[in-house]
């Protein structure tokens, strides 16, 4: 496997099922875990900007580097995002740390 | 035709070179947004390219995507609907590319997508078939490498064979149609964008490498970053400085031997003074600028390429937030300590216009180096042998300087520009080796801005100050009249020194009563009653006039109202220190005491004095509105201090 390619992200169905697992605000994801977007809650233009980029219901983040501003990994990019924006994205916790072993 | 991408897909580096160096940069009309208008040759026809502002959605409410709609839709007066869109997507990212990529085409122009980076996909293993995808979009697709210039013929012949509207496609609603729904719009654009990835490409999203994730944890690391941050731009800013000087010396020497040059072919008289002390002057005022903004703008256009500002936005932004600035004010607000012009310029990217003005209204608070000369001379009135109070006054006078800039952004984003601090969403690209052509034109094009958009403005100002302070002409004073004829005696007796030393009194003298008898002295006197009570005298008021073209020209003036002679100081100014020093009012006490003295420097540290300034606040908030008010809270913010500082210092018997 090249080390420049991500296996996790390019899978979009999550790998172990979320299952009964609540949903949480992305900034409460640890640093090196994924989450799949449940809800995005909308009203700020700044937020649809971070779902055009891809923050959206449906896709996969990987939380790289937690603080205020964090930093996400979404599809091909890496995204410094305010905690407060990150705090209104719903996530399903996917498990696994960065390269989906868990 | 217009060329539309996401940010950092690589658009300025395609449309330099599809159009050479043949590109216009002006503001939308009526907006602050700025395009880019270059000629590209395309199968034997010249072709209007049109540079869009990078964007990741059409729909969202912020002011650049709502134009860049209205541009695309044939909405915005004076600009015609582009007849074919270049849609640049990077190979590296092409699912979230293809978001934006559903939304043009759904609009029905004529496209063509073109495949940046493809070398970088291809070195990630990352395999994508531009048929295939051709096929899915409905529309040729070329995959380019713009830095190399790989594939830009085959681009250029794909654009001339332009005519057709891609075919159907339909991710989301009807055709044109753009009103979205809330929500669901994103997840369905993605899941086609998933699809059609899957399809075209072996699925691989490119993760940046190791390297980008070892000097993120450093870059972004909240202290450590901050570090590498002050000490990047501190380098940055000392080599303005340093580097600056030169070429604004030759300026300054440039125009000043052009003057002299020029001046001797014209007769004496308001002509040759006209165009030696008004217009080379001004022209000379406008370009001694050019050294510090070319210096600037080509090492953050080169921080940009590398990818390291977004760093540097992220890691300020935790910081400047407090005051309710965004991190990316960070760059523009130390720029200012050089000068408040290029950081205005700066404060481009900044993206949400309440911030940006808020930046761009405080940012001459902070010193420049106009101010230098000025605390150089009240810090040496005050302490003329104990320089560790001089330092300490200096640094008194930078720090106040700071503190007022914060404090009143933090004022104005309560009170004039309410708003929450807009939260950050930053992209942060992976790094790469900076290219250095796109960071010549990029420099050479805020250059020609500058001269375009503010040096007339600086220049018309150059012109009437001057006039202000040679008309209307008066005739020596009798004092300089006899200094002469004693000369005259002097050089027939034989003593040349003698006579040449009482000429120059002579011609001080002639200066000091000429600017005194002149409108800005008359104007000085006019105003005499209201800077009373900071402890200013007429010769001041004219000081403070005339230092409107630039605040250092207070040292020069004050040299010629108390007849010290301009020429004098530039060689050293000891001799005004000690003349002003010496100073007296019509009673005989003395004008610059330690509370005047200190009383005009909280003045210079706060007030606009800077027609440059206005000029570029002009051009870069698009109305007079801002600068004017600009202007006013600055000179009342120096005026109120002024007052108090003076006041006090008397009320407490320091005088």
């Amino acid at each position: 496997m090249a080390p420049d390619t991500d296996p996790e992200l390019a899978v979009t169905t999550p790998a172990a099922s979320p299952g009964i697992e609540e949903a949480i605000p992305l900034d409460r994801v640890e640093a090196g875990h994924c989450g799949l977007v449940h809800e995005v809650r909308a009203g700020e233009t700044e937020i649809e900007q971070l779902q055009a980029m891809g923050v959206c219901a449906g896709r996969k983040v990987m939380l790289v580097k937690t603080g205020d501003p964090m930093i996400l990994k979404v599809l091909g990019s890496r995204i410094g995002v305010s905690a407060r924006l990150a705090s209104q994205v719903m996530v399903l916790p996917c498990g696994g740390d960065m390269f989906g072993q868990s | 035709m217009a060329l539309i991408g996401n940010p950092n897909a690589g658009k300025t580096t395609l449309f330099n070179n599809l159009t050479g160096l043949r590109a216009k940069t002006a503001n939308f009309p009526g907006t602050t947004i700025e395009r880019r208008i270059g000629q590209a040759r395309i199968a034997g026809r010249q072709v209007e390219l049109l540079d869009l502002p990078g964007l990741y959605s059409l729909t969202s409410d912020r002011p650049e995507e709502r134009l860049v709609r209205e541009v695309l839709l044939g909405g915005v007066p004076d600009q015609p609907r582009p007849a074919a869109v270049v849609l640049l997507m990077d190979a590296t990212n092409l699912e979230r590319n293809l978001y934006l990529a559903s939304q043009i085409l759904e609009l029905g122009l004529p496209t063509v997508v073109a495949l940046n980076m493809v070398d970088l996909a291809e070195r990630s293993s990352i395999e994508i078939n531009p048929e295939r995808l051709s096929t899915e979009l409905g529309c040729p697709v070329v995959s380019i490498v713009a830095r190399s210039g790989r594939g830009i013929e085959d681009l250029r012949e794909r654009i001339g064979q332009l005519v057709e509207p891609p075919h159907g496609l339909h991710v989301v609603g009807a055709p044109n149609d753009l009103s979205d729904c809330i929500g669901c719009p994103f997840k369905a654009r993605y899941d086609w964008a998933e699809s059609v990835s899957a399809r075209c490409s072996n699925g691989r999203p490119m993760t940046h490498g190791q390297q980008t994730e070892r000097l993120d944890a450093v870059l972004t690391h909240p202290w450590a970053g901050v570090g590498v941050f002050l000490g990047i731009m501190l380098a940055v800013f000392a080599l303005i400085f340093w580097l600056a000087q030169y070429p604004m010396d030759w300026i300054d020497r440039g125009f000043a031997l052009a003057g002299s040059a020029i001046g001797q072919l014209l007769p004496a008289g308001d002509l040759r003074s006209l165009v030696v002390d008004g217009v080379i002057g001004g022209v000379g005022g406008v370009l001694v600028f050019l050294p510090q903004i070319c210096i600037l703008f080509f090492f953050l256009a080169l921080l940009e390429d590398t990818g390291y500002l977004a760093r540097a936005a992220f890691v300020m932004d935790r910081l400047m937030r407090r005051v309710g600035l965004p991190g990316k004010a960070f760059v523009p607000m130390l720029s200012a300590h050089a000068c408040a012009v290029p950081a205005i310029m700066a404060t481009r990217v900044i993206d949400n216009w309440r911030d940006r003005l808020v930046t761009i209204l405080v940012l001459p608070l902070f010193t420049c180096s106009a101010r230098i000369p000025i605390y150089a001379m009240v810090t040496a009135l005050l302490f003329p042998h104990q320089p560790v109070l001089a330092a300490a006054t200096f640094t008194g006078a930078y720090v106040m300087g700071i503190v007022a800039a914060l404090g009143t952004a933090f004022l104005f984003k309560r009170t004039v520009l309410p708003g929450e601090t807009k939260p950050l969403v930053l992209e942060l690209p992976g790094y790469k080796v900076p290219g250095l052509k796109t960071a010549l034109l990029y420099t050479y094009d805020r250059a020609r801005i500058f001269v375009k958009r503010a040096g007339t403005i600086i220049l018309v100002a150059s012109i009437i100050l001057w006039a202000l302070a040679s008309y209307p002409k008066s005739d020596p004073p009798a004092s300089a009249e006899s200094l002469q004829a004693e000369a005259g005696r002097m050089e027939s007796a034989g003593d040349r020194e003698a006579a040449t030393a009482m000429r120059a009194e002579a011609a001080d003298l002639a200066a000091q009563s000429r600017l005194a008898n002149s409108f800005a002295g008359r104007l000085g006197r006019a105003v005499e009653p209201i800077l009373r009570p900071l402890g200013y005298d007429w010769q001041i008021g004219v000081g403070i006039l005339s230092s409107f073209v630039a605040r250092e020209v207070i040292v020069s003036t004050l040299a010629v109202v108390y007849g010290v002679g301009e020429a004098a100081v530039e060689e050293d100014p000891r001799p005004l220190y000690e003349t002003l020093e010496r100073a007296e009012r019509a009673d005989g006490s003395p004008v610059f005491t330690v509370a005047t003295s200190v009383s005009l420097l909280v003045f210079y540290v706060l007030a606009l004095q800077c027609v440059s300034t206005l000029a570029i606040s002009r051009r870069e908030t698009n109305s007079w509105k801002w600068p004017l008010f600009q202007l006013a809270y600055m000179s009342g913010l120096a005026y109120l201090t002024a007052l108090i500082a003076y006041q006090s210092l008397r009320f407490f018997g320091v005088s």
